[in-house]
Parts: C-alpha cells; sequence; structure tokens
C-alpha cells in the first residue's frame, strides 16, 4: 500500500469534485478509485486519502497535484 | 479760581520743584541718572519694587497694575481687570494648589458639573438627554428622580463609578483631562502621565464605562457646545490622539496587541466569547476600550479593583502608544520605543533597505513572528501547537478563577479557531489553505461529544500520535542538507 501511496504522490493528478462534499475529491489511478479529502488543518492532518477503503493522512500535498478551483484560477 | 488761573498756579509750583537745589546727598544720587536710563532701568526690571510687591492689597488678584506714559512722564496706575471665570475643566485643575489632594481635585469637578448643569438648566440650554446615552446598560439601574440637572449629575456619577459615588469619578477624569491638555499641547508630562492616565481609563472601563462612543455621541451627535462639555470634550480629544497613533502601527502589530489583551482578559475570566469577538472586529484604540467596557465581566467589581493584570496592559497600552512617532525612513511613522527591545517592523517590509532610526530595529522573521505566506505545513503545525499550548495556560487560569466548563468551552474554542485561521494565513500554500474546510463551531464540537462541555475541552488538548509522527519524519527531511 504505501508504495501505491508514494507513487500516487509522485504523479501528476488533476482531483475531480465529488458530490459527497465539496471537501472531498477524487480521481482513477491504476482501475482504482482514490478520493481525498481535505481536513481541519492544523488540528488534524492536512488532506488524507482513501484508497481501497484505507484511510492515509497526509502532511504535505504534493506540487503536482492540484485541485478543480486552482485549475480555474489564472 | 477760574480754570485758566488753576493752570498757571500748577505751571509755576511745577517751575519752582524743578530750580529748587537739591541737598540730600541721597536725593542727588537719584537724580543723576538721565530719564533715558531711568526708563531702560524700568523696563528691564518693572517688578523690582520689593516693598511694594510685599504689600498686602485687598483684592489684589482682580486689579492689575499699567503705566501711563504721557509727554515722557511715566505714570504707575491700576485698573480692574475682569477675572476669567473656571469654569473651564481644565481651568479649574489649573486653579488649585500644586500639592492638591485627590479630594480636592474631585470636589473641584463635583462643584464643577453641579455649576455647570445649574447655570445650563436655568438658562434653558441642559440638552435633552436620552437614556443609555451615556452609559449603555448602567443609565438604566439608575432611577431617575427629580430634575434635569439632578439627572446629569447622577449620570455623571453613573459614567464612572456608580453606586460608588463621583468622587472617583472626578479623580480619573481629572487625570483624563490633565492627560488630553497635554497631549493637543506636545507637552513631554503627558508621555509621563500616560501610566496614570492609563490607570485612571482602566479604572472607568472595567466599572462599565464606554467613554470614548459616549463621549462622541455626547458632543457630536446631540450638538451641544460650551464649556459643560469640557470633560467630554478631552475625552472625544484624546481618543482622536490615541486612535491616530493606533493606526500609525502596522495591522500585525494591531492585531498582536489586540490578541494579547483578548487573552489576558479571558485568563482573568473577564470576557466570553461575545466580548472576545467584539474586541476582534474593534478598528480602532478606542473601541478595542469601548468593546472591554461592554463586554467586561464586571459584576461586583468595584471603581479602583479593576483586575491588575488587564488594567495593566490598558496602561502599557497607552503608555506605549503615546509614546514620541518618529519616520523609520521607509513613508511609516510609528512610535519610537524607549527600548531596544520593543520592534515594530520587520526586515522583509523595509524593501528599500532604507537606514532606520536607531531605536527602531527590524524584527527578522522567526517561526515566533512568522510572515504570512511564509511557512510549510510542518512549521505552520509547530506554530499553531505553540498556541495551543498558550491556549490551554489559559484553560487552566480560568479553571483556577472558577469559570464554568461553558464559559471555558466557548472561550477555548473561540481562541484555537482564531488560532487555527491566523495559522492557516502563515502557510506557504495560500489556495490550499483557502481550500481547507472553516474551522468546526463551538456548537458543531459541542454536539460531536453529546453536549459534554468537559469532553469537548479534553478533546480539544488531545493530539493524534500518527499525525506527530508524520511531522517528525517531514521535519528531518526538511533539515535535511
Amino acid at each position: 500500500m504505501s508504495t501505491v501511496i508514494e507513487k500516487l504522490k509522485a504523479s501528476r493528478i488533476d482531483w475531480q469534485e465529488s458530490k459527497e462534499s465539496e471537501f472531498v475529491f477524487h480521481t482513477d489511478f491504476l482501475n482504482h478509485l482514490v478520493r481525498l479529502r481535505l481536513n481541519d488543518f492544523p488540528d488534524e492532518s492536512l488532506c488524507t486519502l482513501i484508497f481501497d477503503g484505507v484511510e492515509t493522512d497526509l502532511e504535505e500535498f504534493p506540487e503536482c497535484w492540484s485541485l478543480p478551483r486552482h485549475r480555474n484560477q489564472p | 479760581m477760574s480754570e485758566k488761573e488753576a493752570e498757571n498756579e500748577l505751571e509755576k509750583r511745577d517751575s519752582s520743584i524743578e530750580s529748587t537745589e537739591i541737598k540730600s546727598a541721597d536725593s542727588k544720587k537719584v537724580r543723576l541718572p538721565d530719564s533715558k536710563e531711568v526708563n531702560q532701568a524700568l523696563e528691564a526690571n518693572p517688578d523690582q519694587f520689593p516693598s511694594v510687591a510685599n504689600l498686602n492689597i485687598p483684592n489684589a488678584e482682580k486689579i492689575e497694575p499699567f503705566q501711563i506714559t504721557d509727554g515722557g512722564k511715566t505714570i504707575a496706575a491700576s485698573r480692574k481687570v475682569e477675572q476669567p471665570a473656571l469654569d473651564s475643566f481644565t481651568q479649574g485643575l489649573q486653579s488649585l494648589p500644586e500639592g492638591a489632594t485627590p479630594e480636592q481635585i474631585a470636589q473641584m469637578q463635583i462643584d464643577y458639573i453641579n455649576r455647570k448643569a445649574a447655570s445650563a438648566e436655568a438658562a434653558g440650554t441642559m440638552p435633552a438627554i436620552e437614556r443609555g446615552m451615556m452609559l449603555d446598560g448602567r443609565i438604566e439601574e439608575t432611577h431617575i428622580i427629580g430634575n434635569n440637572s439632578e439627572y446629569f449629575e447622577r449620570m455623571a456619577g453613573v459614567l464612572i463609578g456608580s453606586v460608588q459615588g463621583v468622587g472617583n469619578v472626578a479623580v480619573n477624569l481629572a487625570h483624563i483631562a490633565d492627560f488630553s491638555a497635554y497631549c493637543i499641547l506636545g507637552d513631554k508630562r503627558a508621555l509621563e502621565m500616560g501610566e496614570e492616565f492609563g490607570k485612571s481609563l482602566a479604572n472607568i472601563i472595567f466599572a462599565g464605562g464606554k467613554l470614548f462612543q459616549s463621549s462622541y455621541d455626547y458632543i457630536f451627535n446631540v450638538g451641544f457646545e460650551g464649556d459643560y462639555s469640557k470633560p467630554f470634550s478631552d475625552i472625544a480629544s484624546v481618543a482622536i490622539i490615541l486612535n491616530d497613533r493606533w493606526q500609525q502601527l502596522p495591522p500585525r502589530e494591531q492585531e498582536r496587541r489586540k490578541a494579547e489583551f483578548i487573552s489576558q482578559m479571558v485568563a482573568e475570566g473577564l470576557i466570553g466569547l461575545a466580548g472576545t469577538q467584539a474586541i476582534n472586529k474593534a478598528q480602532t484604540f478606542t473601541e478595542v476600550l469601548d468593546s472591554v467596557a461592554e463586554h467586561a465581566i464586571t459584576f461586583g467589581i468595584k471603581i479602583g479593583d479593576a483586575p491588575k493584570k488587564s488594567a495593566a496592559l490598558i496602561s502599557k497600552g497607552i503608555k506605549e502608544i503615546i509614546q514620541p512617532v518618529g519616520d523609520t525612513g521607509v513613508g511609516i511613522k510609528m512610535p519610537i520605543p524607549k527600548q531596544d527591545t520593543a520592534l515594530f517592523m520587520s526586515e522583509s517590509e523595509n524593501l528599500g533597505r532604507a537606514r532606520l532610526p536607531k531605536e527602531i530595529k527590524p524584527i527578522e522573521p522567526s517561526l515566533e513572528n512568522p510572515l504570512p505566506g511564509s511557512l510549510s505545513s510542518v512549521q505552520t503545525r509547530d506554530w499553531y501547537n505553540a498556541r495551543v499550548e498558550k491556549i490551554q495556560e489559559i484553560e487552566k487560569q480560568m479553571r483556577e478563577s472558577g469559570n464554568s466548563t461553558k464559559e471555558i468551552f466557548e472561550t477555548v474554542t473561540q481562541l484555537r479557531n482564531e488560532a487555527k485561521l491566523q495559522a492557516r494565513a502563515l502557510m506557504k500554500d495560500q489556495r490550499l489553505a483557502e481550500s481547507l474546510p472553516p474551522p468546526k463551531t463551538p456548537e458543531e464540537i459541542l454536539a460531536k461529544y453529546g453536549g459534554d462541555y468537559e469532553k469537548a475541552i479534553r478533546a480539544s488538548r488531545r493530539t493524534n500520535p500518527d499525525i506527530n509522527k508524520q511531522v517528525d519524519e517531514l521535519r528531518k527531511k526538511e533539515n535535511e542538507p
């Protein structure tokens, strides 16, 4: 699992909006649905990856990732 | 004797006096200087006549000496002068002896208020006084009996001390009047009086006196003119000066001072959620003080017993704010601190690298004092954790002061949420910071813990061991060369 997460962190990901919440996003990675949740930082971790039902907290937001609202900004 | 004959007789006498030989030695000495020298001596030293100066003249204060010069002759004369009425508050203060006791000062103002109230009422110029005009909340507690002037007297009492009477009111207002006069005149005594003024103000504020807003309302909204309003115009004047100095502080320094004040008041159990919000929203220095007056939990606090640490902070704040203003050389004017340890400006804000005055040294960005948009997520967390530790100290002090768990929960949550937003503003990745979910409201947090305040407070102290481990790893990575 940690290898997949490391690969994900190193990949360019354009996260898509979800209907779940405005703070939850999703993407397809290696034929898996991966979700990203932004948290109540700094009380909580910055964000959480949810891969095959397993949650992994992240303290960094990789520079190669983007959120929909960021892509819409100049 | 006709008029003509009388004039001739006087001329004869004058010529007889001038032609008479002076025989005494003393008289010769007097006659030796010529008239020019005598006039010069008089002009240079007009009051050097001890025998005359020491004379006990009845109503001397109402007599003004002056000289008439007619055809080379100088005649000493006196005339009655109109005394300026001591009906200005500051003039009244000046009329007091140097060593006047607080009681004498108090009596002076009591007399002043009563005299002006009576004369204004007699003249029919007493302003319409509305309930609650001077003190929101407090005035309603006062029963209004009798005529308008009595009401005003009561209002003046309510203004500061309410149940303690007007004595202390006067002493505190006297300090304020003096202080404002010195401020307006640019007198160096303003600086010396800053601390004393601050104490007086703190006493007033913690007794519930929204002084500044009240004085503005009184003078500008009610539109009453004249000396009757002098104590209040003094307050309004000093408010203008304090706010002007406040606006010259960098916004970050304003926020720091507000946060320090809120923390201290919370620690002393003086404000709750509404109070912290009101102080945070305040745009000017006097709005900060008026917010304190409005929201301070001061039930049972007597005048002169203002909470010591918060009062000291007000006093210190005022003292700092009235320090002389210096030009930093980069277009920003700010108070010149007395000690080198007082810092106001960041090196990074000094873009032109202008040479700063010796007393103002630049602040180097540090973890305790970072610039917005400058921290990694790990550094942001470290900064936030340091803030949370301080909030826990406040929680402890509130418990020792006997505050309820509800009060503690509301205050701690509010402070924590503010710290969280400040922390996010410090993050390098501002686009991400703006995408984060808003902090949970106290109601949301409480609902999560089934309405149990104690559980909610305890939960707010917990740190996540998994996050800490991850943060430690990232910190090591960041520190690698």
